[in-house]
């Protein structure tokens, strides 16, 4: 077993940080986003999937991770159906984003937004990959992209840098 | 590329205990999964972790809504149901007849056979007759002389061309007046005599069949021949004449009642006495149409379609003997 110890161990020194991010950006809290790693290992182990090479894996370890994002989003919503009077105004700001301006605009962004600067500002996937990994038209992506653009723009004002 | 944005995600790390604890428990699994009976219990446990089973609730719009689903093919089952029961008769129904049932027997030789030989079928005419099938021989005839004989002659007479005021002019005079004439059978719109109609090829049997013995007319117009003999209802016999212009129908029945079936509206009625009988002959323009007497038993009746000449009209009720 410790072949498969330090092959996990090396998948999670490598793409954790990346899940715990995109998952952040996903699901816009910290503890959710925590579960969701340890959810994407799982299935990684119960899948048992058999990777061309690194991009490939990368790819499906994202594709894999905005799913169980986008259960758990579900299954939230399913759970905690309330009136728009208790929801909060703005979004959790926890330890990830506590200092960043920037990072807080990006996350009072809407899901649909959020993920596309995720994967083309950071992880710099281009506009055809991530159609390819989230499943919209490239235009759809390239418009989610300058809306996004305008919309950090209009609340960062002098602090925008997203070129 | 935004350095801000970069900067802040990259500080969003796996905790050391974060890690440790993804480790251990993607071990776990995996070891689970390498386990003979591991395998499974690995699935089910994975996918209650991410997708619990939720309790099936059968909400109450859905039984709302297949409730009324279901009662609307009930009613359409239903309504198709009823209406099979209801058209079957009405769509079998058949024209009965009124009055006493009689039957009557069907020519016993072939028909296309037939030439005259009783000698009373002679006049001008050369009898080149063949027979036709009048009507439905399956049907029996039916009712007394007096009133089916009237009443199919009445019904038989009203889809007929009138040659007097109400008459509408017709390009062909020929077509329509087979089809309408007081003895016309095969009509589905009229269903009147041709239900109760057989025709013979000879006198005899017509008159054994009628029960009493029949005056034929021996004096036809020019260019008309015989074209049938019928029994029609079982007691009025009926002499069909045709030219190529016009139809004859010579009519002798039991009783004093009117059996021409001449429902047509003529200008002129006169009453002229031939042969000890009291004849009335109805024409308008010069045409006579019918003409109807009675002797002590019987009833006669001559009608033409067109309408012909009033001598040519009384030579013949003068030929009838």
């Amino acid at each position: 077993m410790t072949a498969v110890n330090d092959r996990i161990e090396a998948q999670v020194d490598a793409y954790g940080d990346m899940i715990l991010r995109l998952s952040y950006t996903y699901l816009n809290n910290s503890a959710d986003a925590e579960d969701a790693v340890q959810e994407v290992f799982l299935k990684i182990v119960e899948k048992m999937p058999v990777f061309q090479d690194e991009t490939h894996e990368k790819a499906w370890i994202v594709r894999t991770t905005i799913n169980i994002c986008k259960n758990k989003r579900k299954l939230f919503w399913r759970k905690n159906v309330g009136s728009l009077d208790e929801a909060p105004e703005t979004a959790v700001t926890d330890q990830y984003s506590a200092d960043s301006e920037v990072l807080q605009a990006v996350l009072h962004l809407p899901e649909k937004y959020r993920t596309v600067i995720y994967l083309y500002y950071y992880e710099e996937y281009s506009t055809r990959e991530i159609a390819d990994l989230t499943g919209k038209k490239e235009s759809t992506v390239r418009s989610l992209m300058k809306r996004a653009r305008e919309k950090l723009k209009a609340v960062l004002k002098e602090a925008y840098d997203f070129e | 590329m935004s350095k801000s944005y970069k900067k802040a995600m990259d500080r969003i790390t796996m905790s050391p205990e974060l890690r440790q604890t993804v480790i251990r428990n993607t071990s776990e699994a995996a070891e689970k999964k390498n386990s003979p009976e591991g395998e499974s219990e690995m699935e089910s446990a994975g996918s209650s972790r991410s997708f619990p089973e939720h309790k099936k609730v059968i909400r109450p719009d859905f039984v709302r809504r297949t409730a009324g689903v279901a009662a609307c093919f009930m009613m359409c089952l239903l309504s198709y149901q009823v209406i099979t029961d209801f058209g079957e008769p009405l769509s079998t129904m058949e024209p009965v007849p009124s009055g006493a049932a009689v039957s009557v027997e069907k020519p016993e030789e072939d028909s296309s056979s037939f030439a005259p030989s009783d000698g009373q079928l002679n006049g001008t005419q050369k009898p080149a007759y063949a027979a036709e099938n009048r009507g439905n021989k399956e049907q029996p005839a039916t009712g007394k002389a007096g009133e089916d004989g009237e009443d199919s002659a009445a019904a038989a007479s009203e889809a007929a061309p009138q040659p007097g005021q109400q008459q509408e002019p017709s390009g062909d005079a020929s077509e329509p007046l087979l089809q309408a004439g007081p003895g016309s059978s095969g009509s589905d719109t009229n269903p009147g005599l041709s239900y109760y109609s057989e025709t013979y090829d000879s006198v005899s049997r017509l008159e054994r069949d009628l029960g009493f013995s029949i005056k034929t007319p021996s004096y036809v117009p020019e260019d008309y021949h015989l074209t049938s003999m019928s029994l029609i209802a079982g007691t009025m016999a009926e002499f069909q004449y045709e030219s190529e212009t016009d139809s004859i129908f010579y009519r002798t029945s039991k009783g004093f009642e009117d059996i021409s079936g001449d429902h047509r509206v003529w200008t002129d009625t006169e009453v002229t006495r031939i042969n000890e009988w009291e004849v009335t002959f109805r024409s308008s323009d010069m045409l006579c149409g019918s003409v109807s007497w009675t002797d002590q038993e019987n009833t006669y009746s001559i009608l033409s379609i067109n309408g012909m000449e009033h001598n040519e009209m009384e030579q013949m009720v003068r030929g009838v003997k």
